[in-house]
């Protein structure tokens, strides 16, 4: 340690008992590979936003009220437009330095979700959701669900067009909830769209509870991975179950998270300079009955708005209830995804008869069932979300939006079956040509397939 | 009689037969193009011009007598030029229609999204004289104004952003049709569809849209297309562009964290090779590879699990 | 014959086997010391130094006013610098180190049955106190969930009406009342009851038909045989169904491309919704102006559950 850092410590270290923890700490040992730094990833767009963020706070308006325009934008010049969107406004053209920050901000928000997507994969492909790790993963669905609604949110502050149009779809979805649907609407809105409660109550949620929330669930998801040691990708002459090989925190994993975190504010200042994210003033402020062509929601969204498109037109009431299409695409479908996620390390387990502590990675294609619900689940997203793009789509090829969208209904519903049956007959003659399997052995133990050669004493 | 021509002869005759043939063809074809241009250059000009055109490109499918007629190779009806069958049919209808090289069609009629403008300002204007002298087609081609960018923008999200797309970008209608792309044409032709309301797009009159609105929206398209943007040329991104760049910000993440997450070998020491590590006797595990177990760890690559 | 890793002795099977040393204590396997080098040392040193520059040009750009790619693109080279910096700073000042730590084991089913881990115990076994105690906290935070009902009216047939009344005049957005020769042939235009102009759940648009309208439209609600009204709160989503493609006289919802026939009622013809627009029931007045004659008789946008 340098001189000054030693007496920092020092000082601190006397009142505060420090040093044996921190020795333990700084030693602790970190497995390699660059897809362990996808969470890290996450968590570093996470800081990111929240400091972007509580500089956008301070010029934000979260209102509704008309309010005039009197910045340097000449398009705007004297208009009477949404305070909310005016602050936008004046936060992009009349602040120095507030379209970049602007730009960070969506630009994180991007990457944070599309880290989280990717982790998410990892974690589901190679089984880091195995015991003891399965309140971790259940854990980090949550924060999943949590990062997509506050993506939403975040997006609709701005309430320009899209964004306004953007709420009114999730009020109507609302609205399809059987029984409920109308008072949890009005609950949640404020009553009848569009009321001037929403933008102030998505401020608040965006702002305030959400990012409580999750800052506490990623802290509790952290602190999980601390005490149970993260798991590692199997090496040869190494018991990965019983010990960890990897790079020390000091300076090892130190260097990577330093390198990590200023590479990607580069990264991201880079894009925010050569990517107008969310700049707006073109656009045009929400007004009540204007809409734009080429709708859809942020592209961690589009899946939801791809089923929206791709369900036929269901509408039938029994017993007073009414089901519809928007309950179907928008409720349901979502909610057997999500259950899908939520069940699946139970149902692997269940399946093979896994017991014990599992701390060493597994490469999917060695096990059936995880790699056709891996591909199968994620192909059928990326169809839906594909499908959303289906006006750009029948734009650019010049086949009409009527037959794109039939190409999307029939694909989405064959393909991830037929990709999922593949992939597990694929996974099925691995195993068998290397002469294992997955199935419990007389004993009533199990077999991992990476390899199975020897049993433990 | 006379003794047969030789062979050679005889082809010789053949080729000078063929020689003149051409020549003579091309002499008449050459004629025939010099008349057109020079009819098209020099002497006639105005509705007679106008005329020679109508009879080169549009009388195939509207007919010689501007009654309209089969479309052939596409089928389908072409519309008749006179105000009395067509009530569409005005002299602003005829100047955006070719102007936007809408008519005549590149393949096509009935897919808008390619263009390939034919006529000429002077051209259309005679053409259109020729159409107004001898089909009675009514109206006069508007003239546009000044025009406030603000306004522009209000009338636009009202009545035109649904189908143009916010920035008038163009997007889809359904029924095979496209809306086009509006913030690349000149102010004149975006007032004319506004009266006109060509082919699927409805027409808004003045009582809906003044012509000062109408300056104003054709301003404001101006406004958008003028936008600089970012050093990349970008302006606003809709979500569907914007989630391929979101891609290629993925993908330049995933590089980057595997050239972080890697372990970077600058100057590799070449004595590397012989060290062997000594992992402790209670790794060792009790199980038959246990003999393999003080092998080198990193004989197989650490990277990457995938074979 | 190569060996894949999944020879690795990588089984689990029965019983978790037991970490040898203390969990936490780690062990060095490998060290490789990297050679001292000049170069990697002028490569920090700049390196350092071009970020501070950048980091500085950054501050000053932005407070003189200056453009975004500019100060931008200074913040983005001086983050990437630093970064660089950093990482040839570690890589070439410090060891590798390739260490072992033993993991912690959870579950150990050789241990008997797991110990009580409070040292205190009750007096005695009441279970009925402790689960009177935790079924009144339970229906005490149950109750303290009543103020969510204060979030929003309580919903009754608000959805069922919108501001159209007997008599409402047909305004535009600019509040002005509609002739029905106002509307050019194949036209469109956007309208509000009168007094509740941009009240989202009252849009509706007036439609100047080419074609004389058909079954199921109402003949009563249309004017000049040709002006008919219709709700435009897509009966989907609710999205504002704006495009009127003039010659296949249909309406057409951008968000999720449900197609309306206008001839026909606007029942649908594509896409996800699956009710027909509501026909505004229409007339006109003495003055010759367009107004409604009741509300609109059929649910207005997206149905409730």
């Amino acid at each position: 340690m340098t001189p000054l850092f030693a007496l920092l410590f020092d000082t601190v270290d006397s009142r505060l008992g420090l040093r044996p923890g921190t020795k333990k700490s700084l030693n602790k040992v970190f497995p390699h590979h660059w897809s362990f730094l996808l969470g890290e990833t996450a968590v570093v767009s996470l800081v990111i936003l929240v400091l972007t963020g509580t500089y956008l706070t301070f010029f934000y308006r979260a209102s509704t009220e008309p309010v005039t325009y009197t910045g340097a934008l000449e398009l705007y010049a004297g208009r009477s437009v949404p305070a909310a969107y005016e602050s936008i406004l004046r936060l992009s053209n009349d602040v120095p330095g507030g379209l970049l920050f602007r730009r960070l901000h969506r630009g994180a928000s991007h990457l944070f979700i599309a880290t989280t997507v990717l982790h998410m994969l990892r974690i589901l492909l190679t089984g880091a959701f195995r015991r003891p790790r399965e309140l971790n993963y259940l854990l980090g669905i949550v924060m999943f669900t949590l990062i997509l609604g506050e993506g939403f949110v975040g997006y609709s502050l701005i309430y320009d067009s899209l964004a306004g149009t953007g709420i009114r779809i999730a009020y109507s979805t609302a609205l399809a909830l059987p029984i409920v649907g109308q008072q949890v609407a009005f609950w949640v809105f404020g009553g009848q769209f569009p009321t001037g409660e929403v933008i102030p109550r998505f401020f608040v949620l965006h702002v305030m509870v959400i990012p409580a929330v999750l800052i506490g669930l990623t802290g509790l998801h952290l602190a999980f991975i601390v005490r149970q040691r993260h798991t590692q990708f199997p090496k040869r002459g190494v018991d990965g179950h019983a010990y960890i090989l990897g790079k020390p925190l000091w300076p090892s994993q130190f260097a990577e998270s330093a390198t990590l975190v200023l590479w990607m504010g580069g990264l991201l200042t880079a894009a925010a300079v050569l990517i107008p994210w969310s700049d707006v003033a073109l656009s045009g402020p929400y007004v009540p009955g204007e809409v734009g062509n080429n709708a859809q929601p942020d592209w961690f969204m589009f899946w939801l708005d791809g089923m929206l498109r791709m369900v036929p037109a269901i509408e039938f009431t029994v017993l007073g209830v009414t089901i519809n299409a928007l309950f179907i695409a928008g409720l349901v479908l979502p909610g057997l995804v999500f259950g899908a996620l939520i069940v699946y390390p139970f149902l692997e387990q269940r399946v093979y008869r896994l017991r014990g502590d599992w701390h060493v990675l597994q490469n999917p294609l060695d096990i059936p069932l995880r790699a056709g619900f891996g591909l199968g689940t994620f192909s059928a997203i990326l169809f839906m979300s594909a499908a959303a793009t289906s006006d750009q789509l029948s734009r650019i090829t010049g086949f009409p939006i009527e037959g794109v969208l039939w190409f999307f209904r029939v694909t989405t519903v064959v393909a991830p079956i037929v990709l999922a049956l593949v992939v597990t007959r694929y996974s099925q003659r691995r195993l068998a040509r290397r002469d294992l399997g997955v199935a419990a052995q007389e004993s009533g133990e199990s077999q991992i397939l990476a390899g199975a050669t020897a049993a433990r004493d | 009689m006379s003794a047969p021509a030789s062979p050679t002869r005889r082809a010789l005759l053949g080729w000078a037969v063929l020689a003149v043939s051409v020549l003579t063809l091309l002499a008449l074809t050459r004629e025939a193009v010099a008349q057109n241009d020079e009819a098209a250059a020099a002497g006639v000009e105005g509705a007679e011009r106008g005329g020679l055109l109508y009879a080169q490109q549009c009388a195939t499918c509207h007919g010689a007598d501007g009654r309209g007629g089969r479309v052939p190779r596409y089928g389908g009806q072409a519309p008749s030029m006179w105000p009395d069958e067509n009530p569409n049919m005005s002299a602003a209808y005829l100047d955006l229609v070719m102007s936007t090289g809408r008519m005549p069609p590149a393949e096509s009629p009935y897919d808008n999204r390619k263009r390939e403008v034919v006529f000429a300002a002077e051209e259309r204007a005679d053409i259109i004289a020729y159409m107004g002298d001898t089909f009675d087609v009514p109206g006069e081609v508007p003239r546009v104004g000044e025009g406030e960018t603000s306004q522009g923008q209000t009338v636009w999200n009202t009545n035109c952003a649904h189908c143009h797309g916010a920035i008038g970008a163009g997007g889809v209608a359904g029924g095979g049709a496209w809306t086009p792309q509006v913030n690349d044409r000149s102010a004149q032709e975006i007032v004319e569809a506004i009266r006109v309301g060509p082919f699927q797009m409805p027409a808004f009159g003045e009582d809906q849209i003044s012509d000062a609105e109408a300056a104003s929206v054709a301003a404001f398209m101006a406004e958008a297309a003028s936008e600089e943007g970012t050093p990349l040329g970008l302006t606003e991104l809709n979500p569907v562009y914007a989630s391929a760049f979101v891609g290629v910000l993925a993908v330049l993440m995933l590089l980057s964290l595997v050239w972080i997450g890697g372990r970077p070998r600058w100057f590799p020491d070449p004595d590397a090779a012989e060290q062997r590590p000594d992992i402790p006797a209670g790794a060792a595990r009790k199980t038959p590879s246990a003999s393999t177990a003080r092998s080198n760890p990193r004989d197989a690559p650490s990277e990457d699990l995938s074979s | 014959m190569s060996t894949t890793r999944g020879d690795a002795p990588n089984v689990r099977v029965g019983t978790p086997a037991r970490a040898q040393g203390p969990a936490g204590e780690i062990e060095i396997l490998t060290e490789e010391i990297p050679p001292p080098s000049q170069i990697n040392d002028a490569i920090v040193i700049g390196l350092s130094i071009a970020a501070g520059i950048c980091g500085l040009a950054f501050g000053v750009v932005l407070t003189l006013g200056g453009p975004l790619p500019l100060y931008g693109g200074a913040l983005a080279l001086g983050l990437l610098s630093l970064a660089y910096a950093v990482r040839r700073y570690f890589t070439d000042r410090f060891p590798e180190v390739e260490a072992i730590e033993a993991r912690l084991q959870f579950t150990d089913p050789e241990l008997p049955e797991p110990e009580t881990v409070a040292e205190v115990r009750a007096v005695g076994r009441r279970p009925v106190l402790r689960w009177a105690l935790i079924g009144s906290a339970t229906t005490l935070g149950v109750g303290l969930l009543a103020p969510i009902s204060t979030l929003g009216p309580r919903a009754g047939n608000q959805l069922g009406s919108t501001a159209w009344r007997r008599g409402t005049r047909v305004v535009s957005t600019d509040g002005e009342p509609i002739r029905p020769e106002d509307i050019a042939p194949g036209g469109v235009l956007y309208v509000w009851p009168e007094g509740a102009v941009n009240n989202e759940f009252s849009s509706t648009i007036l439609v100047r038909l080419a074609t004389a309208p058909e079954e199921p439209t109402n003949f009563d609600w249309v004017v000049d045989d040709r002006v008919a009204a219709y709700s435009r709160v897509c009966t989907h989503a609710g999205c504002p169904v704006n495009l009127y493609r003039e010659q296949d006289e249909a309406l057409f919802c951008p968000c999720h491309q449900s197609t309306f026939d206008v001839v026909r009622g606007c029942i649908p013809t594509f896409g996800p919704a699956a009710r027909a627009l509501p026909q505004l029931p229409l007339d006109t007045d003495d003055e010759g102006y367009l107004v409604a004659t009741d509300d609109f008789a059929d649910q207005v946008g997206p149905a409730r559950g």
